[in-house]
């Protein structure tokens, strides 16, 4: 392990400090207050405050059964709502015993990267206007919509889905959904691969990001960081490589992992992987059996016996794990939420260190950071 | 290692994964995963009666011991057998065995141990009064032997009111500053109308 | 590459859009075009039928007040209550129906999951705001109307671009 900066301590306690509240309703900080200590343009340190969105998500599991968590559990990010029912239906899966169809697997991988895109573009829109990139904000927000689209087809809402449901997903694919997939995919990857031209390339983006708020390697294995800030790097860790879950290893595809580790390869880490997404939909589209299943029955209450389980998938944001810890009760005794977000906030102080203040959105979105999701 | 023990007899259906009778694996299990069995089997080399193996299955391991020993378990694990993070501290209540649980799981950025995580659980003695940081439900951090856990650690400190002894930063993360209830995770918090 | 050839490299990317068509949805005038008559539920096979979770249909000759859905709702949003109909169906001795409160309910439809008897499903209408709360409480007369919609917007993809056609 290396040694790391003694956390959050003010270098000297004097009339240049000056402590400034960023946020919680702040734009440049999302549903978070970021306190920073400036000496003139520098940070000095910073203490993120988390918790104004608070809602006791894992309070709220212990009261309802299995069926019914569902559609609370989605809410901490609406925008990614498959990628954070996945580890609990994996979870009651093996608590329950179920044993999931090979066509909802199917459906629900290419459900989960057709989330994690509409997530991505979400993000890289504030990314792009935080940074004063309005063209970023408009262009994702616009084909965002072709994904929103295609999930709403598949599961008939276009935000909350409540689509994954212990032992497969509610209902199987529309007919023809195939065809609109590939074609609406196929229009996506032609879109976002102009954003190369826009903005990863914008030289005006290229000096706000690259070398700001690096974070070494060995720092970001130590600081437990997670998702597309330990790829960026140079951690080649995917959850989705390294510990299979449903059919992804019959998949084709690849982690991306960039050296630098500042706010750009963290930008573009979840770029690459829309690309990479794009490729997995068109794998399993062409891998999915034609016919079949894709719900096990289950019973309205099902109780499970006196076991814990913990299971992680990759979301937009890192790996995402829920620990469920059962009793013999239709509740689960206990549901912890380990998400991404959360595991990535404890970089921003190392980051911000020493940092201008003008660079602070830069480097405190980059970090694929999801306010509402981080409080739970 | 009576704790455990304590929590099998009185609620015998909290972890029937338990391995009460014996410290050591038992061989006539064939699903356990030889991977899997081969690490626990060096913490139990090293430390023998202080560890004590609630479940080996595939890529989890559970292993549960003493507050006195976790710092001395977890440098180990951290130095010689490289799970280098924390992806979750998990508090869990059990009124009845009055005793929080803590549970650590660590799992590691080495090639061959990324599918691995290993859960490294303790627990406090529960009060039901209590008053963060001045009754006995404390356990030591292990922010200096895993960096990743701080925040976990704050978290897990208000919601369930375990105060880490040598964490430097013990303050409240989520919960609002005027917070004056008994910490909301606990059994004895109640939502209102359930 | 260079910060001159960089900048033109993104002007040129952002004046090829002047030749590609609008994809905006004009929404009132327009209205997209969902797949199926809204979500629905087989309970023998225990799959749902792919369609848009809109506002609910109940039918009538139907319904046997077993109270089902309600159950279900409770975990979630606590949207359904029973009320009693003026209306005597042989299946329904105690002329109990769901009355759905859309200022709770989130959509899930997992009362449509719920209901063993084929009379609940949801629709394609999506347009429910209303100026009181009040209004917002749909009763079983109110849930019965078939809606009346007409959606047909779709997104077309041709060279010029994707638009809703
Ligand atoms: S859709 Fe969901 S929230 Fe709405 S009434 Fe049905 S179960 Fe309740
Ligand atoms: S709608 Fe269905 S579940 Fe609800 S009371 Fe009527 S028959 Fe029962």
């Amino acid at each position: 392990m290396s040694e790391l900066p003694p956390g959050i301590k003010l270098e000297k306690e004097d009339d240049k400090i000056m402590t400034l509240n960023v946020g919680p309703q702040h734009p440049g900080s999302g549903h978070m207050r970021i306190i920073v200590k400036i000496d003139g343009d520098y940070i000095v340190s910073c203490d993120p405050d988390p918790g104004y969105v608070h809602r006791g998500e894992e309070k709220m599991a212990e009261y309802r059964n299995y069926i019914t968590n569902i559609p609370h559990l989605e809410r901490p990010v609406i925008h990614d709502s498959c990628n954070i029912l996945y580890p609990y239906c994996l979870g009651v899966e093996e608590i329950l015993g179920l044993e999931v169809p090979e066509r909802a697997k199917y459906i629900r991988v290419i459900a989960s990267e057709l989330n994690r895109c509409v997530y991505t573009l979400y993000w890289l829109a504030i990314y792009g206007i935080f940074l004063g990139h309005s063209t970023m904000f408009m262009w994702p927000t616009g084909d965002r919509e072709l994904l929103i689209d295609l999930l709403e087809k598949l599961s008939g809402a276009r935000v909350t889905h409540a689509y994954f449901i212990p032992g497969g997903v509610r209902n199987d694919m529309p007919a023809n959904f195939e065809d609109v997939c590939i074609r609406q995919i196929n229009y996506f990857e032609k879109r976002i691969k102009q954003y190369d031209s826009i903005f990863y390339s914008n030289p005006i983006l290229k000096s706000r990001t690259i070398k700001t708020g690096v974070l070494a390697q060995q720092d970001a294995i130590s600081l437990g960081a997670t998702g597309s800030v330990l790829r960026a790097s140079g951690v080649d860790f995917d959850v989705r490589k390294k510990e299979p879950y449903d059919v992804y290893d019959n998949l084709d595809f690849q982690s991306n992992t960039l050296k630098s580790g500042d706010s750009y390869a963290r930008s573009k880490i979840p770029w690459l992987d829309m690309l990479e997404s794009c490729r997995i939909i068109r794998n399993a589209l062409e891998k999915i059996p034609k016919s079949g299943s894709v719900r096990v029955k289950l019973k309205p209450n099902p109780k499970a016996g006196n076991v814990e389980t913990y299971k992680r998938v990759e979301s937009g944001r890192g790996s995402l794990g829920m620990y469920i810890i059962s009793n013999g009760k239709p509740e689960p005794y206990r549901v912890k939420i380990s998400v991404g977000s959360f595991r990535n906030l404890i970089c921003l102080p190392y980051l911000l260190k020493g940092e201008k203040l003008g660079n602070m959105p830069a480097v405190y979105w980059s970090l694929n950071y999801w306010p509402v999701e981080a409080d739970r | 290692m009576s704790n455990t023990q304590n929590k099998s007899n009185l609620n015998g259906d909290v972890h029937i994964h338990k391995n009460t009778d014996s410290n050591s694996i038992d061989k006539k299990e064939d699903d356990r995963p030889e991977f899997e069995t081969n690490l626990a089997n060096t913490l139990l080399h090293n430390f023998g009666e202080k560890i004590k193996i609630d479940f080996i299955k595939k890529n989890r391991i559970k292993v549960n011991v003493q507050k006195e020993n976790i710092v001395e378990i977890a440098k180990f694990i951290s130095l010689n057998m490289k799970f280098d993070h924390a992806e979750a501290v998990t508090g869990i209540d059990y009124p009845e065995q009055n005793e929080i649980e803590v549970v650590y799981h660590l799992g590691s950025y080495e090639d061959n141990l990324s599918n691995q995580i290993l859960a490294l659980s303790t627990s406090a003695i529960r009060e039901d009064d209590p008053t963060p940081g001045s009754d006995r439900t404390k356990l030591p951090s292990l922010r200096n032997v895993f960096y990743s856990v701080e925040f976990h650690e704050r978290e897990c400190f208000e919601m369930l009111g375990v105060y880490f002894e040598n964490h430097p930063d013990n303050r409240r993360l989520l919960l609002p500053e005027d917070w004056a209830d008994i910490p909301p995770l606990r059994k004895d918090f109640k939502i209102k109308g359930r | 590459m260079g910060t001159a050839s960089g900048i033109i490299k993104a002007l040129n990317s952002g004046i090829k859009h002047i030749a590609i068509k609008r994809f905006t949805l004009r929404y009132p005038e327009e209205k997209l075009k969902f797949v199926g008559d809204g979500y629905q539920f087989d309970p023998v096979s225990g799959v749902g039928v792919a369609g848009l979770k809109g506002r609910h249909i109940l039918f009538h000759d139907k319904c046997t007040g077993c109270q089902l859905c309600s159950i279900a709702c409770e975990g979630i949003a606590e949207a359904i209550s029973m009320v009693k109909v003026n209306e005597k169906w042989k299946q329904n001795k105690k002329s109990i129906m769901p009355q759905i409160d859309y200022g709770k309910c989130v959509f899930c439809g997992l009362c449509v999951d719920a209901c063993p008897f084929y009379a609940l499903y949801m629709t394609n209408d999506y347009e429910l705001s209303s100026f009181s709360k009040e209004g917002l409480i749909y009763t079983p007369a109110q849930l019965q109307v078939k809606p009346n919609i007409e959606q047909d917007a779709e997104i077309k993809i041709d060279d010029r671009g994707a638009t809703h056609g």
